[in-house]
């Protein structure tokens, strides 16, 4: 008994040496201040990881998407096994403008607490999960987001009955929350902002999350407004839909893009192209139904530029995306443009487009390409 | 040693001996009485709950519509071929060897019956259906021919000897099947079968490395022990789920970058997800086999080792003809309980999003808006399935103890 | 060296014992250390450090226990208070699991066939399905099932209803109530004097301890049953009681009050807790009582047949002979099933009550700082272990020396 004792002390102080000397051997680091050679070098490390993705997603002949399983609209499930919703498009959209086949995606489901160190281990090429493109995460996380897909902010939903009609009425409340998330701090923030004592449920997933908002275990449930309104869409609780109401404070910006990790970007300009381009198709009226006739007959240099075919008899541009300048044939025949992104997924969920952040910005929105030259 | 065969089921007419019965176990003193009716009351209600959700509230639909989820997960479609070989080779040798090496109790029988009937009924039909109906009656068939003396004395032996193989087999085949030919990447295998697989191969890999720290552990070189020591201690002291998430961050970061292009089609060149939670799962278990074996090993009596030592063999021959035969035999139910626990575990691997049971279920719960808020259905489902295996898994133990003799010498 | 020698020249020097001895364990301990360095290497690269736990932590999280840290406390702050609500599931569960395993297990050997029964189900369906599936399954369909605030239920009831129609007034007192915000409590608050009290309460531990040996040694003078035990207790409670007179009543009890969305006063278990709490002691319950089954078994059927004939009725069999003797060979597996519930209250992450690891997730999503959280929270659970282990050995050789 004795030895054992000792033999399970001298482990421990062998661990916590060991753990000593990690950090002394980061604090050296940070004594010679050269923060930025501390970050290359970490991206020497993962050099597999990090390097050069578009040739890794070649070479593999499937993209690696990081995905959500359970936001109806924007990623889940399917019966058969499938992975559905907004996001979800984007990444079958990369995978044909990079491989010319929408199915060659492989999906990891990542939950919000784990997907960006999933994406700092190159588990994934990149991260569509309704994911909230802030600073610490361009910083700290080591991401670069690309363009915006959907505008989203933070709202809560409580019930009517609760006579709640502003924040500022929820002091003492409870209020159900996911963990991991931009939320989860927003919320701390709004709520230290208005003086107000809160207690918070922090959740893991969103069943739980549902059930205790549903059995009343939490007086309100903060997220994405689109998150709200969908989960609204199916109350199953006494009183339906009617029962709840989204408050119309948006107490945050929550700007939802696809997500690279830093240190590439060759692979984060083609991300963030795919994006634009459907965009542009979208503002041009292209729609995978009408694709072959514009491919046919650009019409104008601009359309001619996205589809990557020559105009009026002149060569065709190869922008240096370091694709073939056709690429977005493929996005835009087997996916469609954001316009029937959109429709197909998250109108479905009760969020039509008109007269929201998302419309296009010729419809007064915010969706907006810059120009494809 | 077990409740259910020692039952003291009440006779089948109703006559002088079911009161006296009754009397000794039912209504002996005013205290066993009082308890009988408390007990009575108790179980009354607990019943009536469960008939009225599982026949009146719950709305199984969801179940129904998401087989395929729950039990492969996401495996590609046009790709099952793949995985019914192995559930036929499995379900006939799992009736061989109930059949062979231990009789079915009644009581066991029909619960079991109880359950996978209506289940069977419920949830499969058409193809699968079929397919099914024929990996139950390979298991019914393999047990019906072990019993009705089809089976001719000289041959029981090697028939043994077969259904052994068929076990050390069904696993490199599944493995084949899965990989050959073009193979189904191993980040879509899923479901109830990802489970399962899981389990075995955390089984078959941390036996052997839990034996192997068994023996260092209670070897005569001291380097041995406290480095054995050391790793028991570690993985036995930490939760599942720490290891599980140090497998899927940060292990990754530790890995060489291999490009054997052998590998490849399997996904082990880039080490992936599934294979990180295999050696998770070993590394776990192993520390806890070797608990169970060390505890064998210290039961062995000295003088078998002096004995064997007299005769001059090697170590490595003492351990393996003398001294793991014994112990093992010892502590086989405690393995066999660790296996089961380590099946159960599997339900963790859902926390770093396999989408194995659990997750494939919770999965529907939150994604598929039309079955929002099904939680209690679903979950009712994973437990059963959960306990289905899990409780075969204890019966066939038990039955394997009695038959070996463990603890009757 | 000299041994070589005498063995003979025709043998080399490998086949010496202690030569092979220190070249294999030196090669092994080369291999392991060659690992080690290998791990240590790879580490280094990555960036490492401890200060994130200083950084300001930005979120907030409930369940916390005698403290109240929120946002703009360091993230050491809340992965203590993560930490301490570890130790109280544990603690409380571990205590809670002891009884209910030893019932259980007992209540497999009753004479009663019903009970048995009743505990094989128990037993057997619980340990067959993970744990993971039970604490969501408690959570969702039996606590969250518990009706809103508002809709609070009295403890105990005003009224009894014997058949659904009859309904007859019960206690109007409103002690508790239970609601899906959990179960509220009556809970003292200390006025002047408490510290008093406290000290007239160490004197009445004193006398009482006194008293008991006193009783104990007349016992085994006299040979006559002096019940040393009850006169503990009594004179503890005489003493407590007449000191608490004297200190001036310095506790106060304060009931709980339904509010519009929480419990004014008292004491509240939270469902999220008493879910958690359920499911690992109903699920640590089932593996406890089969260890104590099997251990009541191997006691031999003499000893029991022996205070059966000496008179004993079956609950002193039960508490003076058999189960004292069982419980020498229980300790060691219930320690394992200790630190197995201690390790399993992880899996709170599913249902919001913050734990140690739950707490450190979120600090790593916030932060990115996953080797080294990890290395934290491995640490404390091994320490946790560590000591859980020790008592628990502590203890075993006690109950060893004093048994032979």
């Amino acid at each position: 008994m004795k030895t054992k004792w000792l033999l399970i002390g001298v482990a421990l102080i062998t661990a916590v040496l060991a753990i000593g000397a990690i950090a002394c051997g980061d604090d050296n680091d940070d004594d010679n201040g050269d923060t930025n050679a501390n970050a290359t070098q970490t991206d020497d490390t993962m050099d597999d990881a990090t390097g050069d993705t578009l040739a890794d997603v070649i070479a593999r002949g499937s993209l690696i998407c990081g995905v959500n399983d359970g936001v109806p609209g924007f990623g889940f499930l399917e019966a058969d096994g499938s992975s559905s919703g907004f996001d979800t498009d984007f990444c079958r959209a990369i995978a044909a403008a990079v491989l010319g086949d929408s199915e060659a995606v492989e999906f990891v489901i990542l939950t919000a607490a784990a997907r960006f160190e999933a994406l700092a281990a190159g588990e994934i090429d990149v991260l569509v999960r309704n994911t909230t493109w802030t600073q610490s995460r361009d910083g700290d996380l080591n991401g670069t987001f690309a363009t915006i897909t959907f505008y989203d902010g933070q709202g809560m939903m409580v019930r009517v009955a609760d006579g709640i009609t502003s924040i500022d009425d929820m002091a003492g409340t409870t209020v159900c929350v996911l963990q991991g998330t931009t939320t989860e701090l927003n919320l701390a923030d709004r709520f230290a902002a208005g003086g107000l004592d809160y207690t918070p449920l922090t959740f893991e997933e969103n069943g739980p999350l549902e059930a205790a908002f549903t059995a009343e275990a939490c007086d309100g449930w903060t997220s994405d407004k689109s998150q709200l309104a969908a989960r609204r869409s199916t109350y199953a609780g006494e009183g339906g839909p009617e029962s709840l109401v989204i408050l119309d404070e948006t107490f945050s910006k929550e700007p939802l893009g696809p997500v690279t990790r830093d240190g590439d970007t060759q692979w984060s300009d083609i991300v963030n192209w795919v994006v634009i381009g459907m965009i542009t198709a979208d503002e041009k009226g292209i729609t995978s139904a009408n694709v072959a006739d514009f491919i046919a007959d650009p019409g104008e240099a601009e359309t001619a530029r996205l589809l990557g075919v020559g105009f009026e008899g002149g060569e065709v541009a190869d922008l240096g995306l370091g694709l073939d300048p056709d690429f977005m044939q493929a996005v835009l025949s087997q996916i469609g443009n954001y316009d029937e992104v959109y429709q197909a997924n998250i109108t479905p969920i009760g969020i039509p487009r008109e007269g929201t952040l998302n419309a296009s910005w010729l419809n007064g929105g915010l969706i907006y390409a810059p120009p494809t030259r | 040693m077990d409740a259910m065969t020692a039952a003291k089921a009440p006779p089948a007419q109703f006559s002088i001996q079911a009161r006296r019965w009754a009397r000794d176990n039912l209504f002996g003193g005013i205290g066993n009485t009082l308890l009988t009716v408390v007990t009575s009351l108790f179980l009354a209600f607990a019943f009536y709950q469960i008939l009225r959700f599982v026949f009146s509230s719950a709305q199984w639909d969801v179940i129904e519509a998401n087989r395929r989820l729950l039990f492969i997960g996401r495996f590609p479609q046009g790709e099952e071929w793949r995985l019914w070989p192995t559930i036929f080779l499995v379900s006939a040798l799992a009736g061989l060897t109930w059949g062979l090496w231990s009789k079915v109790g009644w009581l066991a029988a029909v619960l079991l019956a109880l359950v996978l009937v209506p289940v069977f009924l419920f949830f499969a039909h058409g193809q699968v259906g079929m397919l099914t109906a024929l990996a139950i009656a390979l298991a019914l068939m393999g047990y019906a021919v072990t019993q009705t003396g089809l089976v001719h004395e000289r041959f029981q032996g090697p028939i043994r000897q077969l259904i052994v193989v068929g076990w050390v087999m069904a696993f490199p085949v599944t493995i084949f099947m899965l990989l050959a030919f073009g193979g189904v990447d191993p980040s879509l295998w899923g479901g109830f079968y990802l489970n399962i697989l899981l389990a075995v191969v955390g089984i078959v890999a941390s036996f052997p490395l839990g034996v192997l720290l068994a023996l260092s552990r209670t070897s005569s070189y001291p380097a041995f022990r406290l480095v054995s020591t050391g790793y028991i201690e570690l993985f036995r002291g930490v939760p599942l789920i720490t290891i599980l998430l140090m497998a899927w961050f940060v292990l990754p970061d530790f890995l060489p970058s291999w490009s054997v292009p052998v590998f490849a089609p399997a996904g082990l060149d880039r080490m992936e997800l599934v294979y990180r939670v295999m050696v998770a799962l070993t590394l776990f278990s192993a520390a806890y086999v070797a608990e169970i074996v060390r505890g064998g090993l210290l039961a062995v009596p000295k003088g078998q080792l002096e004995a064997a030592q007299a005769l001059g063999l090697s170590t490595v021959r003492i351990n393996a003809l003398i001294v793991l035969p014994q112990a093992l035999r010892a502590v086989l139910p405690a393995l066999v309980g660790q296996f089961i626990s380590l099946f159960k575990d599997t339900s963790l691997v859902s926390i770093v999003t396999l989408v194995e049971l659990l997750r494939a279920g919770r999965a529907i719960a939150q994604g598929q808006i039309q079955f929002s808020g099904r939680d209690p259905e679903i979950l009712l489902f994973v437990a059963l399935l959960f306990w289905i295996v899990a409780f075969s898994m204890s019966r066939l133990s038990q039955r394997l103890e009695h038959s070996l003799g463990i603890g009757e010498r | 060296m000299t041994g070589i020698s005498a063995i003979g020249p025709a043998l080399g020097f490998w086949r010496n014992v202690r030569v092979r001895r220190f070249a294999i364990q030196t090669a092994f301990l080369g291999l392991v250390a060659a690992f080690g360095y290998y791990l240590f290497d790879q580490a280094r690269d990555l960036e490492l450090g401890f200060d994130f736990l200083d950084g300001r932590a930005g979120f907030d999280i409930s369940h916390q226990f005698g403290t109240s840290y929120g946002p703009n406390d360091r993230r050491l702050d809340l992965y203590l208070a993560g930490i301490v609500n570890t130790i109280r599931l544990a603690g409380v569960g571990i205590i809670l699991a002891t009884l209910l395993g030893l019932v259980a297990g007992v209540a497999r050997l009753s004479g009663n066939w019903l009970v048995s029964r009743l505990a094989l189900v128990y037993v057997e369906t619980v340990r067959n399905t993970p744990l993971l599936v039970q604490i969501i399954f408690w959570y969702i369909a039996v606590f969250l099932q518990l009706p809103r605030i508002s809709d609070s239920i009295n403890l105990p009831p005003d009224t009894i209803s014997v058949l659904p129609f009859i309904e007859i007034p019960f206690i109007s007192f409103d002690f508790a109530f239970l609601s899906v915000r959990g179960l509220a409590l009556p809970w003292a608050t200390t006025e002047d004097g408490f510290g008093l009290w406290l000290i007239l309460l160490f004197i009445a531990a004193a006398a009482a301890v006194a008293v008991r040996f006193w009783r104990a040694q007349r016992q085994e003078r006299t040979g006559q049953p002096s019940h040393p035990t009850w006169w503990l207790l009594g004179t503890f409670a005489l003493i407590a009681f007449l000191g608490f007179a004297i200190a001036g009543f310095p506790l106060d009890l304060d009931r709980p009050e339904v509010g519009e969305r929480s419990y004014d006063g008292g004491i509240r278990v939270t469902a999220e807790f008493a879910a958690l709490l359920v499911a690992l002691v109903t699920y640590t319950g089932a593996f406890i009582a089969e260890i104590v089954r099997g251990s009541l078994q191997a006691v031999p059927k003499g000893q029991t047949e022996a205070s059966a004939a000496v008179g004993l009725n079956p609950f002193q069999r039960l508490s003076l002979v058999t189960l004292p003797q069982a419980l020498r060979i229980m300790i060691p597996p219930i320690t394992s099933q200790y630190l197995n519930l201690t390790k399993n209250s992880s899996l709170a992450v599913a249902i919001a009550f913050p734990e140690l690891v739950g707490v450190s997730r979120t600090i790593i999503n916030n932060t990115g700082q996953t080797i080294p959280m990890f290395l934290i929270v491995m640490a404390t659970y091994l320490l946790m272990s560590l000591i859980i282990s020790l008592v628990m050995n502590t203890i075993h050789s006690r109950f060893t020396l004093e048994t032979r």
